[in-house]
């Protein structure tokens, strides 16, 4: 202990400097001292002696006010018990909270979207009432281009393409078991392929596929067109379901849809459909406009 | 003996009346609450000490809260709130501490 202080000591006060003689070494420490050894309020020692020497006995309000202090000491015990408890939650209550807001605003969107695509039908009916044979015969070229563009719901038969996450051995999805997860590539890939095998429109899971749809990975998620899906994946294709069954086996996609079956366990499923509803996609365009003259 | 009656009652009281802590307040309650029972261990060691004093207890019961609660307050306005909380609860911790330990030496003897 004292070649502990006198080694703070030599720390704290440098030989080069000269010591005051009257300072107590132990100073600084003094106040843990005091803490550590004389914890009682020294107020109780006090009152004591000064009952011993006055002798007066302790009065009636003032064991009144021990016991209403300690009643205080009591409410505030529970109070703080009770908000400590109520508190323990409050992570859960955030997530549910954020979950409920995304619900929300993926619901809102697909209101909004829902009146758009109605407000453009409108707007088709209203523009070919208003004009000519001209028109009639520019909105038939424009209805064949719609269906190219995914403007319009499509109907008809086709080929659907299911997939879906590997069988984990205990039956759920984890982090062990992202080889057997389906990424955006695998969609991608197998949306291509019917493409390439002569597809008319194509959808996954619901959302219809346009020249300016996306299919991207943000975390575990795959994205279509910014929104989040979950497997199984189910790509929908209008077309000749039987020549594009065969041209889909023939093309890379088959292949591939083959060995992720085969290595990664990720279960597929191709089918022919006799009829397929599919949806307009949500077109947004964006395009520049030339600047207003004379700017 | 009525004093111990009086702390659970106490409790009692605030389980059933569940009091809503006013928003401003809610920071400082875990220092006050380490600051009562503070008091409640001296007391009880004074009583055990055969010292024990009514006004002292109400007095340093008291003051304990309002002067934790001061400094949590001044702490937060310069920004050093965390740190000046932990200080007061080591230093109202050690005194617990010691107290029980007091207390201890009383009842058993060890």
């Amino acid at each position: 202990m004292t070649s502990l202080r006198s080694l703070g000591r030599s720390l704290l006060h440098p030989p080069t400097r000269p010591v005051d003689p009257h300072r107590d070494p132990a100073a600084s420490t003094r106040l843990l001292t005091e803490v550590m050894e004389r914890p009682l309020d020294p107020g109780y020692a006090a009152a004591a002696r000064r009952r011993a020497e006055t002798g007066t006995p302790p009065t009636r309000s003032a064991r009144t006010a021990t016991v209403v202090a300690l009643l205080a000491v009591g409410v505030l015990f529970a109070a703080a018990g009770l908000r400590a408890a109520a508190a323990e939650p409050a992570a859960d209550r955030g997530r549910t909270q954020l979950a409920q807001r995304i619900e929300d605003g993926t619901a809102r969107a697909d209101d909004l979207a829902t009146r758009a695509s109605t407000l453009q039908a409108d707007n088709a009916r209203l523009a070919a009432s208003l004009g000519g044979a001209p028109v009639a015969s520019a909105d038939a070229a424009a209805s064949g281009l719609q269906v190219a563009a995914a403007a319009t719901p499509v109907t008809g038969p086709g080929l659907q393409v299911v997939l879906d996450d590997a069988a984990t051995p205990d039956g759920t999805t984890g982090t062990a078991a992202t080889s057997g997860r389906v990424v955006d590539r695998d969609v991608q890939l197998v949306v291509n392929g019917l493409w390439a095998a002569g597809a008319e429109a194509v959808a996954v899971n619901g959302q219809r596929l346009g020249a300016l749809s996306s299919i991207r990975a943000a975390g575990e998620a795959v994205l279509v067109d910014y929104r989040p899906l979950t497997p199984p994946y189910t790509v929908s294709a209008v077309g000749d379901p039987t020549a594009m069954q065969t041209a889909f086996a023939s093309l890379v996609a088959g292949r591939y849809l083959q060995v992720l079956r085969d290595n990664y366990g990720i279960r597929t499923q191709v089918a022919t459909a006799d009829r397929l509803d599919l949806p307009a996609a949500r077109l947004d365009l964006r395009f520049a406009r030339a600047g207003a003259a004379g700017k | 003996m009525i004093a111990a009656v009086g702390l659970v009652v106490g409790v009692v009281v605030g389980v059933l009346l569940h009091p809503e802590v006013p928003v401003v307040l809610q920071p400082y309650l875990p220092i006050a609450v380490v600051a009562a029972l503070d008091a409640v261990f001296g007391g009880l060691r004074a009583v055990l000490d055969g010292i024990f004093d009514d006004k002292v207890f109400v007095v340093s019961f008291l003051s304990n809260a309002v002067v934790a609660a001061l400094i949590v307050y001044l702490g937060d306005q310069l920004g050093v709130g965390s740190q000046l909380s932990t200080g007061v609860v080591v230093v109202l911790g050690v005194r617990i501490f010691s107290n029980v330990a007091a207390i201890r030496r009383h009842l058993f003897n060890a």
